[in-house]
């Protein structure tokens, strides 16, 4: 496994709960992480990405008035005001059912971080956004993080994926197989 | 049996792999880094009083959204700040190690965000819910009988959404 250096991290935590940013400042702090900044709410995050220089963004799911969801489609949504729409975002939630976890990944949340937080949970997103980055797929319907991850080495069908990929930067999906992705 | 793309019904789709700049600018050789697991154990061991303070002021907030939701269980937004709070107990859960308090508050999220609307009919169950956070919170006695609490009212609370979500039509979420 590599090793990182997190003092050279610059992390934004977004989480209406005082004590949850502490949580996650306190170990990211632990982490070596020293360029953390904090939002309470999803108005003053976005006021946050347009000031500074954030590597990664890691934000509650439930917050008034503006939540994580819609949060994450306006990073994602890449209007230029934002600076950087493929930044990676972690989502924090108590929600594990597999209906949230689709509409996450449907708003273009990168890492999905189920509480309660942990050092070991968050170390292990943090180590997956920095070593194994998502590709973004953009359709006229979605732009984010590529939402598929299952290794596809068992599959034994036609290929309909790396062999286009390597060749090209961009490839054409029938409707049919985009809405079942 | 997947059908074979129709060339005039096809999409373009940009596939965009952005240069992995993140770890490029993270990784390092030196061999005197830290563990930073071990670190962030080690922090917030020592940070364990401050951090009780925090698990006792979002118990607390909770308990102030339960007596709002109990006034006006229809409300929506004394269900949704209900639901914030919950979250938020959640969050911190992992730093009392008090597996009893999680399974009451993975019960309680379960019911107040049950989309066929569980909560608002049977508000006495989020009460109990609540009840038994703090209850457990104040006194951590007598760990196997909350197991049991918490495992009973879980029971209680998945049969409700069961039952619920048969009478809507409406799919667990």
């Amino acid at each position: 496994m590599d090793n990182y250096d997190f003092s050279r991290l610059s992390v934004l935590i977004v989480d209406d709960s005082v004590h949850i940013r502490r949580l996650v400042r306190a170990i990211l702090h632990a982490f070596g992480c020293r360029d953390i900044f904090d939002a309470p709410t999803g108005k003053r995050a976005l006021k946050e990405l347009r000031g500074n220089q954030i590597d990664v963004v890691i934000l509650d799911w439930m917050m008034e008035p503006m939540d994580g969801i819609q949060l994450t489609k306006i990073i994602r949504a890449g209007d230029g005001s934002i600076p950087n729409p493929y930044i990676p975002i972690i989502m924090l939630t108590g929600h594990t059912t597999m209906n949230c976890i689709l509409e996450a990944r449907e708003a273009g949340v990168t890492e999905y971080l189920a509480k309660p937080i942990t050092p070991k949970g968050l170390m292990s997103r943090l180590q997956m956004v920095i070593a194994k980055p998502r590709p973004f797929v953009r359709t006229p319907v979605f732009f984010g993080p590529d939402r598929r991850r299952k290794d596809s080495s068992f599959y034994t069908g036609p290929e309909r994926r790396d062999d286009e990929l390597e060749e090209k930067n961009k490839f054409e999906l029938d409707d049919e197989t985009e809405n079942a992705a | 049996m997947t059908k074979p793309a129709n060339p005039k019904n096809q999409k373009p789709i940009e596939y965009i792999t952005p240069p992995n700049m993140l770890r490029a600018k993270l990784i390092t050789d030196s061999a005197t880094v830290r563990d930073p697991l071990r670190e962030a154990e080690k922090a917030l061991k020592s940070m364990a009083s401050e951090t009780a303070t925090w698990v006792d002021d979002e118990i607390e907030r909770l308990h102030k959204c339960r007596n709002a939701f109990m006034k006006a269980p229809s409300d929506p937004a004394t269900l949704s700040a209900l639901g914030c709070a919950a979250m938020d107990v959640k969050g911190l859960a992992g730093l009392t190690g008090n597996l009893a308090a999680d399974k009451f508050v993975t019960s309680l999220i379960a019911l107040v965000t049950d989309p066929s609307g569980c909560a608002a009919k049977e508000p006495g169950l989020v009460a109990a819910h609540v009840d038994a956070i703090r209850a457990t919170r104040e006194s951590t006695h007598n760990q196997a009988v909350a197991d049991a609490l918490a495992t009973e009212l879980a029971g209680i609370t998945a049969a409700s959404l069961r039952a619920a979500t048969a009478k809507s039509g409406s799919p667990k979420a």
